[in-house]
């Protein structure tokens, strides 16, 4: 966090700038604004020197945004580290100067929506400064399993193919995985000759974990398959319940969306199925939790970037009318 | 995590081009970024290709006094050319920049347009002459007076007043205060000289009129009184005018508004429409006590004394030559047997110049006398008892002067009365903004002064009791906790005129 000792070390140049620049504009404009009847504005002398300093600062501030471009990003013009700490501590050095500079009025249309767009690049950036410190830290800690970010649809679609094939695999070729949650489809399921009814337990499905497991069963009769049979937990499972979560994770409701819900609820599950379907069972836990992880990541993702949804276009409105604002003020002084 | 499948197959779980599609988020911050630059590139299309778009350059509202000229910039500014001097660009003055010329002479033209102010104190250093923005400041809301300037405007100069003027004799006037901060003496202000003396000539005692029935003597109650003034006195249209609300007695009792009246606007003129009277401000000053007005009902000029003193009253404000001409008419009159054309009566003889022009030069030097010796009793203390309603005619109230070489026969010159119209020669005071108070906290001497050269209004400790910053001097000696403390506005530009000066109008001198 930039508060840190060992984190400020590298700031304290510009904080030093910060620090001194407040100050001495601070003590410069109350020295000048005693012998006036009034505060003085934009077109006094420490208004003037105020006015295009924060002006050149708000336009240095700016080109942090082109210096991403790709014709600018090659050119590698400074450090980012170097950039970035400038961008904070200047960026806070204008708040005194352009308060000054404005003589604590709003004035007309012009500089009132000039201060509010001010205002506005100002409070995203400090909000957008100390969510960018403390956020990645729960980000490392609480998603191990962080992927890019605008893949996140992409991986959990092939989660959910991966998915697929494990429970084909493990629940038999005849059962066809239903692509609905609302509507599981148990199409040709192949019926064994030893099936009963009333078997409490079968297994239906030949992993390639447990095939050994399954064929000394299968040689001592007791290998069915039925339509009570306890392998269509799973089935109905990951088809009503782990499929639609591992698509679109939390946006739907799941009991699979908490991580102790979801905890008890594969518990749950596996307790009713055979020891060889536990390997799979924890598998779509596994990718479950992955799941989870992809929905905070999304979601911290969204705190660490939305502020410059705001930030941006503020400070393209600022910049433009900025210019327009220096010349009207120039033009009509 | 265990992902399934190869390694191969986790390798390309994520393409090779995924930059290439943003995210959501990433899109939506572009969109908006989009929608922030062609808003605003619209916002400043309209601002320099429509009309009504140059009022968002302002900034601020300017004063309502303007309001119709707000969206026009170039009705007071000129382009590229600062209109205050106390700005960063002032200290250009005299250059030439973006082809302009950096003096505040631009924009004082652009203000004389409408505005015909006088310019600046004759006596001022015209490098330190500033213009007309530099103390008229607007683009301070609808609401904000352009006449209110703070102390600052004024004390610029004032407060170090040699520095910021050439040196005149006024300069070297030591009584001219150069060092002024604040309405306050502490701060420099000095006492208001035009209160340091009355001019007046008119012998008048205002402790006297403000008692009842107007005593002749101090401590006395009308009933002890030889002669109280009554109302049964007085003629009718009096009684009703000095006559006070729930009297029962009828002895007469003077107010301070009896006899001083706020001037109003057009009042008493009857016309409507036109008035040869310029229109004023209501209750600036207060209207001049007259004769006619306010001292007839109980002074009049009677030249007889008794019954007939009626009959043989001088108008007042004659010369010296009118009352002689009178003075010979009366004597005519009563002395029907020295009259040119006997059998005419008095009645038919016409007063004036044309009296003597039947006579012959021995009545004529016999008229004379005998108006001469009467013209001296009117300025005269010695005289019988029987002849001692004379000196209440001219010697009662005005001042005269006896030169040692006039001889006796001369009628005295009478000095003008000189009451001041407007006493405060250096600001403005208007009554009607003050009727919150009683008249005796600012006139208070009123009450006990019988010498006609006490100045009777207290001067700048008086006013900083409410034109001062909240809580002010300790309370009034005579209302005690109930005047007004501090509060008032105790700028300079309250009470001080700069361009036009705070001496009344000349109009102010029509007579009534």
């Amino acid at each position: 966090m930039l508060c840190t000792r060992e984190n400020f070390k590298p700031h304290r140049f510009w904080f030093a700038v910060f620090a001194i620049g407040t100050i001495a504009s601070v003590v410069y404009y109350f020295w000048y604004a005693a012998g006036e009847s009034r505060w003085p504005g934009g077109s006094s002398v420490p208004g003037m020197v105020f006015g295009v300093l924060g002006g050149a600062i708000m336009l240095f501030e700016f080109l942090l945004w082109p210096r991403k471009w790709n014709f600018f990003r090659r050119m590698r013009i400074g450090r980012t580290q170097d950039w970035l700490r400038a961008h904070i501590w200047l960026g806070l050095l204008t708040i005194p100067l352009i308060l000054l500079h404005s003589g604590f009025t709003w004035g007309g249309w012009l500089s009132t929506i000039l201060a509010f767009s001010f205002i506005s690049v100002i409070v995203s950036g400090l909000v957008g400064l100390w969510l960018q410190n403390i956020l990645p830290g729960y980000l490392l800690e609480l998603v191990p399993g962080e992927t890019i970010y605008s893949q996140i649809g992409d991986v959990s679609q092939k989660l959910v193919k991966s998915a697929d094939e494990m429970i084909q695999t493990t629940l038999g070729s005849g059962v066809r995985v239903a692509q609905s949650a609302e509507a599981p489809a148990f199409a040709e399921r192949p019926l064994s000759e030893n099936m009963t009814p009333s078997a409490p337990l079968s297994m239906n499905r030949r992993t390639a974990a447990n095939r050994d497991e399954i064929e000394s069963t299968e040689s001592r009769g007791d290998f069915y398959y039925s339509e009570n049979s306890n392998n269509e937990p799973l089935s109905t499972m990951y088809t009503s319940v782990i499929r639609p979560f591992l698509e679109t994770g939390s946006r739907q409701k799941s009991p699979l969306g908490q991580r102790e819900l979801a905890k008890q609820w594969f518990a749950e599950l596996r307790s009713r199925m055979r020891p060889f379907a536990h390997g799979a069972v924890n598998e779509l836990e596994n990718w479950c939790n992955n799941r989870r992880q992809f929905d905070l990541q999304s979601r911290i993702h969204w705190w660490l970037h939305a502020w410059l949804c705001l930030h941006l276009p503020f400070s393209i409105v600022l910049i433009l009318l900025m210019f327009v604002h220096a010349f009207a003020a120039i033009k009509y002084w | 995590m265990a992902f399934p499948g190869s390694g191969k197959g986790r390798a390309e779980r994520i393409p090779a081009d995924y930059f290439k599609h943003p995210s959501r988020l990433a899109r939506t911050k572009q969109l908006l970024s989009g929608f922030a630059f062609l808003g605003t590139v619209a916002y400043i299309g309209w601002m320099f290709g429509m009309p009504e778009g140059q009022v968002a350059f302002t900034h601020g509202p300017v004063a309502e006094v303007h309001a119709a000229i707000e969206s026009n910039c170039t009705q007071c500014h000129e382009p590229f050319v600062p209109i205050r001097d106390d700005t960063l660009a002032a200290s250009w003055k005299g250059s030439n920049i973006f082809g302009k010329d950096f003096s505040n002479s631009i924009s004082i033209e652009k203000c004389q347009k409408c505005h015909a102010a006088a310019s600046h104190h004759p006596t001022s250093h015209p490098e330190h002459e500033v213009g007309c923005s530099s103390c008229h400041q607007d683009h301070n809301g609808r609401l904000s007076s352009l006449l209110k300037m703070s102390d600052l405007a004024c004390t610029k100069c004032h407060a170090d007043l040699k520095s910021h003027i050439h040196s005149t004799p006024d300069v070297r006037n030591p009584e001219l205060a150069t060092n002024i901060k604040q309405f306050a003496p502490s701060s420099g202000h000095p006492e208001f000289r035009s209160l340091k003396k009355d001019p007046g000539t008119i012998k008048f005692s205002h402790a006297q009129h403000m008692r009842k029935g107007i005593p002749n003597s101090k401590g006395t109650t009308p009933d002890e009184d030889a002669a109280p003034h009554k109302l049964n006195k007085l003629t009718k249209p009096h009684q009703e005018r000095y006559r006070q609300e729930n009297q029962t007695d009828e002895f007469v009792q003077l107010q301070c508004t009896t006899c001083h009246r706020i001037d109003q606007k057009n009042s008493g003129e009857g016309k409507a429409g036109t008035s040869e009277i310029p229109e004023r401000p209501s209750g600036a000053y207060m209207l001049p006590v007259s004769y006619e007005n306010d001292c007839k009902a109980c002074h009049q000029l009677s030249i007889l004394a008794g019954e007939t003193a009626k009959e043989a009253e001088l108008a007042h404000g004659q010369t010296p030559e009118q009352i002689h001409e009178t003075l010979l008419g009366r004597i005519w009159k009563s002395n029907p047997g020295k009259r040119p054309g006997k059998g005419v009566s008095a009645e038919d003889q016409e007063i004036g110049p044309s009296v003597l022009q039947d006579l012959s030069p021995a009545q004529i030097e016999e008229a004379e006398k005998s108006v001469a010796s009467f013209e001296q009793k009117l300025f005269k203390h010695d005289l019988s008892e029987t002849e001692r309603h004379l000196q209440n005619v001219c010697a009662k109230c005005h001042t005269y002067e006896v030169s040692k070489d006039q001889p006796e026969s001369l009628i005295p010159r009478v000095l003008p009365a000189a009451i001041p119209q407007v006493w405060l020669k250096h600001a403005k005071f208007n009554h009607a903004s003050h009727r919150t108070m009683n008249c005796i906290e600012c006139h208070g001497e009123a009450l006990t002064s019988d010498n006609h050269s006490d100045v009777m209004i207290e001067g700048m400790q008086t006013c900083i009791r409410c034109h001062s910053p909240v809580p002010a001097t300790p309370p009034h000696p005579k209302l005690g906790e109930f005047a007004i403390h501090g509060g008032a506005s105790f700028r300079c530009v309250e009470c001080h005129r700069y361009h036009v000066g705070t001496k009344p109008p000349d109009w102010y001198h029509h007579k009534q």
